[in-house]
């Protein structure tokens, strides 16, 4: 693992996002620096997914701001977009489409240039897919072999920030093992991962650091080596219940 | 059960936004095609009963000539406006309006109304008949295509099966819902209609408003179920809304046009100079085309001659001009009736055959129908203009035999009649074919809508299952 | 921009909607043509018959006059081809004929109930377009299935049916998320793909266009029919580029798939059924077309009138044409009495005429004005004109005619008085009859501000869709 540098390539400062009556972030500070991965913990409605919507720009906090490389993605949505990857929760892709001509579509438009073939089709290769695969309809993918088709768009963009919503959710243990993988050669590479997730044995396993939300707090923060496996879900589940 | 049902779709149909904006706008259109109609129909009406009064005068008032100058002079005939021809024009702006009545000739209906409209008013307008026949339905389609689709798409429709609710019960249930919903807005319609129908025609105008409500409620009928089995049967709300879009278009828009153009091919009619040269020809000829005009004249006299046992028309105990105008008229009249009658029926299979569009598209039925109880199908025109010959033939005959019976034989052409002779043949009045009439001439469109309304029944019966999820 | 357009195609073929549109495009566009082509063929034909009748008339009384002339043949005095009053009347009689518009294959609009033809005598006015063609009055109503009505009523749904869910789609099956996380401003992706199908469906009407031209027989060698075409498919581009610019507000709008076909249905009704039938209402309310039976009884009674005053009728009508022979003659001789009589009605009725014709041209001003409520009216009618089927064209014949009626009257009517007898030379030298088309210039003046304003629209709509499709980048 990578010593934290410095200057976070991620950055929440007092974050914060109304709905209605409903506080969804409460001043949320976060970083993460380049070769880190944090995951955030939290129950469904703590605010994981709107973090990740300020950094896309999806959503406009009501105060604070959330940077990517020290630009605050609202003021220059399309700078800090072409430094990130997002992969949401299940990759949707054009059903019509091989995924060889999906990831040339979006790498297009993700780096505004016109890639080269066969550099696609490597990093389709690195990101898991066989050579069959490449020029499949991904119509039928599951949802393992879309994640997949998500990251090499991460690759081709050569993002250094990489957003992800929910990876492992939905995915038998050898995808999750393959994601594991994965997320270990972005974090080599250099990139700042934000997680949202569920899956407790994963953030200890690939994470840096953790952060667990609850009402749109930000209410505990350690890193992944200082705890285990077993003291994470305790001290998971005793934050959700206050 | 059931009322529960209806009741729910009734409540939810009235709040929501869908009903009122588009149920508002219909509502609008029929009201404004309704009162446009009304307000043209009443300035037509008045028009033409003050014109055809004007020419029956001037007829009465002739100052004394030769009955065949006045048989020259001729009538007009107006054809006046049915009750309920503003709830439905028919046919009435594309068919003449008035005839010229005069001696050897029956002339064609001249002056349609559509030749004085604009384009704009041709594509633009709607009467209250096109309301009900187009935009109703659509209105049916945008209430109920989520009936079915939009519940097993929210997840109520399960539940609904989980509480052990039979399917017809759902079905009649809705449907009750969708008409109720629907009533709000065509009850209030029909009472301004009867409203504006007792005002200018009474009695009569009621009957046939009758009648006209349940050939469209029928219809309505027909719709809405068609409506709710597709939307049962659709896999989700979109492809239901775009079935019943597509259905409705092509119903609307495209299968009308359609069966005229396939109706005209199948049995075509003569150009207007074709029919012209086939009257004159035998007008000319005879009907049989052997007899021409002269000979004719000349076989006429001598049997005459012969069977009043003279030598010379001069002697005879009449004039023979007189005679044997009518006789030429008589043959004219002939040749006309054929020759008309023959066009006539033609108009009347090409409609026939349009009928055939009705099994796809049921409001070519409800048209013809509509256009038959409010007076203004074709059939109604041809009665009017039948009548009118009759008048013609009518007041020819009285001219002519007038000149034979009273005229001396070297005065036919200077003998004069005074008002006494005008005054002799009442005044020209049209009697329209009753709704029975009108009805058992469209029996064809009946047993269409008919059918309809069993295969509609039948759609209910056969909907034992629905797909819950 | 083109890269993802590119893209888009590549998505787009390979969906069933584009191939559906283009189909019903196919076999509208087809059938449209057909209908089209068949009655102008039946128009021609009619025509061709009438131009034949009126040859062959003319033909056999230049052959007849020679042998009357001669003394080797006789007609009883009413058939004399000689005398001006009968040839006037009838035997020389010439037809004028209104020729089908240039581009009336592609939209027969009123031309089905429009006469096209009157015999021009010296009688009066009111006898002449009596001449309807037969033609089943159901089937008049029904309407007809030409390019036109395809491009003016469906042309809109199909492009609906294309650009309904561009962006709801996208949200809906859940790739919006993943192309707005790219560096692209929303506002290009997703105007990439409605301009994609903006163009697919331009090219798709400009050959529909072009089809029709073919398939109808129109003769693309003579400029002014290929002029006529380049302005009606601008016409036809500029009515798409309006439901183009209306699709783009609605997809800026964050709503479901099905609401935004909701909406464009909407729309769609709105420009196609309510404001036309407010339009129509407002036009026939405001002015009711004048009456014809009206003007046939005044008409009557005005005739009636001068009967009675014959000697006077006589004496005013060689007053206003002098030049007669002899007067004693021409006041006793039946037909120059029957012209008289003509004439002193004609007098009475001149200002109901006026009246008429004043309320006829109000009524179409009206509705020049009232067309400006929706675009579909101001479409119909630019096609309408442009195709030379509507009633402007007619009313311009109408007014040719009456000139060339006047003209032919005259003429006979000084024939007449003077006692001057037709000869074949004379026969071949009578005024004939030449249809003149409207010029650019009064075409170009009465179709640019409704154009002008629907091209405003246009900018409008599209300009405010275009800012607010940047909105549409959020998803949440």
């Amino acid at each position: 693992m990578t010593t934290v540098t410095p200057s976070p390539l991620l950055e929440a400062r007092g974050l914060t996002k109304r709905y209605g009556d409903t506080l969804a972030l409460d001043t949320l500070d976060l970083s993460v620096g380049a070769g880190e991965v944090y995951c955030l913990l939290g129950a469904n409605g703590a605010g994981k997914s709107t973090t990740i919507n300020c950094f896309l720009d999806f959503v406009r906090p009501d105060a604070g701001s959330a940077m990517i490389g020290g630009t605050v993605a609202a003021q220059d949505p399309i700078g800090t977009k072409r430094r990130l990857a997002y992969i949401p929760e299940t990759v949707m892709l054009y059903s019509n489409l091989s995924a060889l001509e999906n990831l040339e579509y979006f790498a297009t438009l993700a780096t505004g240039g016109r890639p080269v073939r066969a550099e696609l089709a490597q990093h389709l290769r690195t990101a898991g897919l066989t050579d069959t695969q490449l020029d499949q309809r991904v119509g039928g993918f599951s949802k393992g072999m879309r994640q997949k088709v998500g990251i090499a768009i991460a690759l081709a963009k050569g993002a250094d920030v990489l957003l992800l919503d929910e990876p492992t959710s939905g995915l038998d243990p050898k995808a999750s093992n393959e994601f594991h993988r994965l997320l270990g050669l972005m974090r080599d590479r250099g990139a700042a991962v934000l997680m949202a997730t569920h899956d407790l044995f994963r953030a200890k396993e690939s994470g840096t650091r953790i952060g667990i939300m609850k009402a749109g707090r930000k209410v505990a923060e350690l890193r992944a080596d200082e705890i285990g496996h077993a003291d994470l879900e305790q001290l998971y589940l005793t934050h959700m219940h206050d | 059960m059931l009322r529960t049902i209806a009741s729910k779709e009734y409540r939810e149909l009235l709040r929501d936004g869908r009903f009122r904006w588009a149920g508002g706008i219909v509502a609008g259109l029929l009201l404004v095609a309704g009162l446009a109609g009304f307000i043209a129909w009443r300035e037509q009406a008045a028009q033409r009963d003050a014109a055809q009064a004007t020419m029956q005068a001037t007829w009465f008032n002739q100052p004394p000539k030769n009955p065949h100058s006045a048989a020259h002079y001729g009538l007009w005939a107006f054809k006046p406006q049915m009750p309920l021809a503003f709830v439905d024009r028919g046919v009435d702006p594309y068919a003449g309006t008035a005839s010229w009545l005069e001696a050897h000739r029956m002339n064609e209906f001249r002056f349609r109304p559509a030749m004085d409209a604009t384009a704009a008013q041709r594509f633009g307008e709607w009467t209250a008949a096109g309301v009900l026949q187009q935009l109703i339905p659509l209105l049916i389609i945008l209430l109920g295509f989520s009936a079915f689709a939009g519940e097993r798409e929210r997840g109520t429709l399960r539940q609904l099966a989980s509480l052990g609710v039979p399917t017809a019960t759902l079905l009649r249930g809705k449907a009750l819902g969708v008409t109720a919903a629907l009533a709000v807005l065509c009850v209030p319609a029909a009472v301004i209609g009867a409203a504006l129908v007792t005002m200018s025609s009474g009695a009569s105008g009621l009957l046939r408003l009758g009648a006209l409500s349940t050939v469209y409620l029928a219809y309505f009928g027909v719709i809405l179920t068609v409506v709710l089995v597709v939307s049962a049967q659709a896999r989700s709300a979109r492809a239901a809304l775009v079935t019943l879009l597509a259905l409705w278009a092509a119903n609307g828009l495209l299968v009308p046009r359609v069966a005229a153009d396939v109706a005209q091919a199948a049995f075509p009619t003569p150009t207007a100079r074709e029919f012209q040269a086939q009257v004159q020809r035998a007008l000319a000829t005879g009907i049989d085309g052997h007899s021409p005009r002269g000979a004719r004249a000349d076989a006429l006299r001598d049997s005459v001659l012969r069977t009043n046992g003279v030598s010379s028309v001069d002697s005879l105990p009449f004039n023979y001009d007189g005679f044997a105008m009518q006789r030429g008229e008589e043959h004219a009249n002939e040749v006309y009736a054929h020759y008309f009658a023959q066009l006539w029926d033609r108009f009347g299979q090409q409609d026939r055959a349009q009928l055939v569009g009705t099994v796809v598209a049921p409001v070519i039925a409800v048209r013809f129908l509509s256009m038959g109880i409010a007076g203004t199908d074709f059939g109604q025109h041809r009665a009017f203009a039948e009548q009118a010959e009759a008048y013609r033939q009518e007041f020819n005959r009285v001219m002519n035999h007038e000149i034979r019976d009273q005229a001396r034989a070297d005065e036919s052409f200077s003998y004069q009649a005074d008002s006494t002779l005008w005054r002799s043949i009442p005044a020209f009045t049209y009697e329209a074919p009753s709704l029975g009439h009108a009805l058992a001439t469209h029996t064809v469109s009946l047993m269409a809508l008919g059918a309809w309304l069993v295969l509609a029944a039948l759609l209910v019966r056969r909907e034992r299952r629905i797909e819950v999820a | 921009m083109r890269e993802l357009m590119a893209f888009e195609w590549r998505v787009l073929r390979r969906e069933r909607t584009l191939w559906l549109v283009l189909a019903i495009f196919i076999g509208l566009g087809a059938y449209a043509s057909a209908s089209g082509a068949r009655f102008t063929g039946e128009r021609r034909a009619a025509i061709a018959e009438l131009i034949t009748e009126q040859c062959a008339r003319l033909d056999s009384i230049a052959a007849l006059m020679p042998q009357l002339d001669a003394g080797t043949d006789s007609v009883p005095s009413f058939l004399d081809p000689r005398m001006p009053a009968i040839a006037g009347r009838g035997a020389a009689a010439q037809y004028a004929i209104l020729p089908p518009g240039p581009l009336t294959a592609l939209s027969i609009g009123q031309a089905d109930v429009q006469p096209f033809w009157a015999q021009v005598t010296t009688r009066t006015k009111q006898t002449f377009f009596v001449n309807d063609e037969i033609e089943n009055p159901a089937r008049l109503l029904a309407g007809r299935l030409d390019v036109a009505f395809v491009i003016l009523v469906v042309f809109p749904l199909l492009v609906l049916a294309l650009t309904f869910d561009v962006v709801a789609g996208e949200r809906e099956r859940g790739t919006l998320a993943l192309v707005l996380a790219q560096p692209v401003e929303p506002r290009r992706v997703l105007g990439a793909k409605v301009g994609l199908r903006a163009i697919l469906v331009a090219g798709m009407a400009i050959a529909l266009i072009i089809g029709a031209a073919v398939a109808t027989g129109l003769p693309l060698s003579d400029a002014q029919t290929v002029l006529r075409l380049i302005a009606w498919s601008g016409v036809v581009l500029l009515y798409g580029a309006f439901w183009f610019s209306v699709a783009l507000l609605v997809n800026a709008r964050r709503l479901s798939a099905a609401a935004s076909a909701v909406a464009l249905l909407g729309a769609w009704l709105l420009v196609i059924v309510v404001l036309p039938a407010l339009a129509a209402a407002a036009i026939s309310v405001t002015h009711p077309a004048p009456s014809r039976i009206a003007l046939t009884t005044q008409l009557r009674e005005a005739t009636d009138a001068a009967a009675e005053r014959r000697q006077d009728a006589v004496a005013t009508f060689l007053l206003d044409h002098p030049g007669a022979a002899s007067d004693s003659s021409a006041r006793s001789d039946p037909f120059v009495q029957a012209v008289a009589l003509q004439d002193a009605a004609e007098r009475t009725m001149a200002p109901h005429y006026v009246a008429f014709d004043a309320a006829l041209d109000a009524q179409r001003r009206a509705a020049e004005r009232f067309r400006l409520l929706s675009p579909a009216l101001v479409v119909q009618g630019a096609l309408l004109d442009l195709s030379g089927s509507g009633e402007h064209r007619f009313r311009h014949y109408e007014r040719q005619f009456d000139r060339y009626h006047e003209t032919w009257r005259e003429t006979f009517t000084a024939r007449m008085l003077r006692q001057e007898r037709l000869n074949a030379a004379t026969l071949a030298a009578l005024p004939a009859w030449m249809f003149v088309e409207e010029g650019w210039s009064t075409l170009g003046a009465r179709l640019a501000p409704g154009l002008l304003i629907l091209l405003a629209l246009v900018l409008a709509i599209g300009v405010s869709g275009w800012r607010a499709l940047d909105r549409a980048g959020r998803t949440a």
